[in-house]
């Protein structure tokens, strides 16, 4: 027993922990933003919180300039007052033109540094990050926090991404024929709203998806999916149905030229039929409705589709991925490429499993 | 001053075996497969899973042949005096490799993830009282401490199921883009699948002979089942260059599992994972006491001081990770290669030399 004690005692005394600032002079960081200013100097916002007092929480901006990121941290602790932890981190903020420059070394600083969390919601925005991390927010203490509960609030519309964590960027931006897509934010009047996907080029953004295209692009996109779509007939009068989509994408290789079939399979019950009052949704009506809308969303999203692939070149609707997996990873220079040369045949098919509580 | 008991149950034999092959290779191994085999690395590991499972057929079947002798005495018999010596010889110095890349691991690990203010050597030194007080009253003790901690090995798998539909298939095919590499990448393996030799000590031990094989293999195959899972699991996940770009491809995983209530998984695994570690110290420990006792022919009870000082001294060189990884990729092979060979020859004699029971102690 003695013996045990004494070891006991040995081990209490060797692991305790000493030279670090104690829980009083820590401070919570909820989003940290990346800029770049006019003569390729790095920016970088941090927001964290301030507990003023007995429920009393305040946030605060810093934003320090230099020429690598931890440059930018060491300058950070000769202004602020309190250690901060790297690991509360909820939003990544990547300003537009940051992005246009290169995002490299954030992708490595976030993967390498053991102390960083892996869930941080990963976000692109048309203001610089320090405009947007500066307004007050609304809804939450910061507005890093309300940035991540408007991203992951929206899966339910609009078919928006899932994969918008800091995991999925580091897939989207390290496996091969994929690219990095983003949730694109932008500053709308005192506060922010989600306006299409930016899209990477290796670690270089490219473009943007604008608000009016973004629903079609990510039903196009993603695997699984959920939103509604309008179809209007040609009284004007219109059709609302709420889909859950699932996509299959199957690839042929024929003579050197890929084709990328995209079948996508709606789920929909129908949520508003402002349609002739006298028309009974029964069976048959219903057939009718899903083939007509079916073909008009095929044409639609192919029109699209083409759009982009003529004027970019660049895939953004994930497909590359089943050509590398049919091909081997040693063509992914050939798929790449290629892509531009390459067909993309669009089949939706709409299935109505529900009209709703009223029938006629 | 320790009572020494050294029978177990076959169910412990099996558990022994299970616990003792994971180790800390299980964090890295998905690494060093994806870096040669790319997507095909979940296969090599498959693969490699021949080794525990002819290691612990060979033991069974050489212990067999033998009617269950010790480990020094069955070597006499079959190999002569002086060769008996140099293989005992051997297998203390394979263990020493085994306990020390093991608990050099563990503290780079702990270092790397949750006690960074802690020195590495403060971790061994701890590390190593612990395995002293285990090992010194037996193989039965250990035999005990597996069987406990084998439901643990469930726990840890849980963590990666929840990641079973959160990959995408794409990331693993084409199954065989290059079947050589699959076969080039299997030396990585070799660590995460050592421990396994202890089988070739501790048989005789067992109370009931009559299934010894089987368990052993059973033994065997949860652990690849394991590893093959994880490793699968995680290129499923992340894919073969961002798995092979991370130190500890499952670590990550760990502290990416976004759970509710918990911020931070990855102490908790941490946690449960480092008791496993204690156990495959232990076994290691044991394996060093024991064949250090039959060369110097010292007590049991004072080879455990001397072995647990030698496992100290070795990890304290071993410490920063990289050079850990280089002493492995170094050693490893020849050990293991040195083992087939030797069960190899081993089992082929032992049909020529059999024998009646000695006296066991």
């Amino acid at each position: 027993m003695k013996k045990i004690s004494l070891v006991l005692l040995f081990m209490l005394i060797f692991t305790s922990c000493y030279g670090k600032p104690s829980i009083e002079r820590t401070s919570v960081i909820a989003g940290i933003g990346h800029d770049i200013d006019k003569d390729k100097t790095l920016s970088s916002s941090f927001e964290f919180i301030v507990f003023k007092s007995q429920n009393v929480v305040d946030k605060s901006v810093v934003t320090t300039k230099g020429k690598s990121i931890f440059e930018m941290f060491n300058k950070r602790l000769l202004i602020t007052k309190r250690r901060h932890l790297p690991g509360t981190v909820r939003t990544l903020l990547i300003s537009e033109e940051r992005g246009k420059f290169g995002i490299s070394d954030i992708i490595d600083a976030f993967l390498r540094d053991q102390e960083r969390n892996l869930n941080t919601t990963v976000a692109v925005s048309k203001q610089r990050t320090e405009e947007i991390l500066k307004l007050n927010a609304k809804d939450s203490n910061t507005m890093a926090e309300e940035i991540e509960d408007l991203i992951k609030s929206s899966y339910e519309a609009n078919f928006t991404q899932r994969d918008t964590n800091i995991k999925d960027f580091f897939n989207m931006y390290y496996q091969e024929g994929r690219h990095i897509m983003l949730p694109y934010i932008e500053k709308y009047k005192d506060t922010v709203k989600l306006s299409g996907i930016a899209v990477f080029k290796k670690d270089k953004l490219i473009f943007t998806i604008p608000e009016e295209d973004t629903k079609y692009i990510n039903l196009l996109r993603n695997e699984k999916a959920q939103g509604y779509l309008t179809f209007f007939d040609e009284n004007s009068k219109s059709i609302d149905l709420f889909c859950n989509s699932r996509r299959n994408v199957k690839v042929d290789i024929n003579d050197n030229k890929i084709t990328y079939n995209i079948y996508l399979l709606i789920y929909s019950s129908v949520k508003e039929a402002n349609i002739d009052d006298a028309q009974e949704l029964t069976k048959d009506k219903l057939i009718e409705l899903e083939e007509k809308y079916s073909n008009e969303l095929t044409k639609q999203l192919q029109e699209i589709a083409d759009k982009y692939q003529n004027k970019y070149g660049t895939d953004i609707f994930d497909v590359q991925k089943y050509a590398v997996a049919k091909l081997g990873r040693d063509k992914i220079d050939f798929i790449e490429e290629n892509f531009i040369n390459s067909n993309i045949k669009i089949s939706a098919k709409i299935k109505i499993l529900s009209p709703g509580r009223i029938i006629r | 001053m320790f009572k020494i008991n050294n029978q177990i149950t076959r169910n412990q034999y099996m558990f022994i075996i299970q616990n003792s092959i994971i180790g800390v290779g299980i964090l890295s191994l998905a690494s060093g497969v994806c870096k040669v085999a790319k997507q095909s690395g979940w296969i090599s590991v498959l693969v490699a899973g021949i080794y525990p499972i002819y290691i612990c057929i060979v033991a069974a079947l050489i212990y067999r042949n033998t009617n269950y002798n010790e480990f020094l005495e069955t070597n006499k018999r079959i190999w002569g005096k002086f060769l008996a010596y140099i293989f005992t010889i051997f297998f203390f110095i394979n263990f020493i490799f085994f306990s020390s890349f093991v608990l050099s691991g563990f503290a780079n690990v702990l270092v790397f993830t949750t006690t960074k203010f802690l020195s590495p050597h403060t971790i061994i030194v701890i590390t190593v009282i612990l395995t002293y007080f285990t090992i010194n009253y037996g193989l039965t003790n250990i035999g005990r401490l597996s069987e406990l901690l084998f439901y643990l090995t469930i726990l840890i798998l849980i963590i990666p199921f929840y990641f079973i539909n959160k990959g995408h298939i794409t990331n693993l095919l084409p199954l065989f883009d290059d079947v050589s590499s699959i076969f080039k990448a299997v030396p990585e393996t070799f660590f995460a699948y050592s421990g396994v030799e202890i089988s070739l000590l501790i048989i005789p031990y067992v109370t009931d002979f009559k299934k010894v094989l089987s368990s052993g293999v059973i033994g065997s195959l949860i652990t690849i089942f394991i590893y093959t899972l994880t490793v699968l699991l995680t290129i499923n996940y992340c894919g073969h260059i961002l798995t092979s770009k991370l130190q500890y491809p499952l670590l990550y995983l760990v502290a990416g599992a976004d759970l509710p209530v918990l911020s931070n998984f990855e102490p908790l695994f941490i946690f449960l994972w480092g008791n496993k570690i204690f156990q495959t110290l232990a076994v290691g420990g044991y394996g060093l006491s024991y064949t250090l006792s039959k060369i110097i022919k010292k007590s049991y009870n004072r080879c455990c001081l001397y072995s647990c000082l030698i496992i100290m001294f070795v990890s304290s060189m071993l410490v920063p990770e990289h050079t850990r990884t280089m002493v492995i990729d170094k050693v490893e092979p020849y050990l293991v290669g040195f083992i087939l060979v030797y069960s190899t020859l081993t089992l082929i004699l032992s049909y020529f030399k059999g024998g009646k029971t000695f006296e066991k102690n």
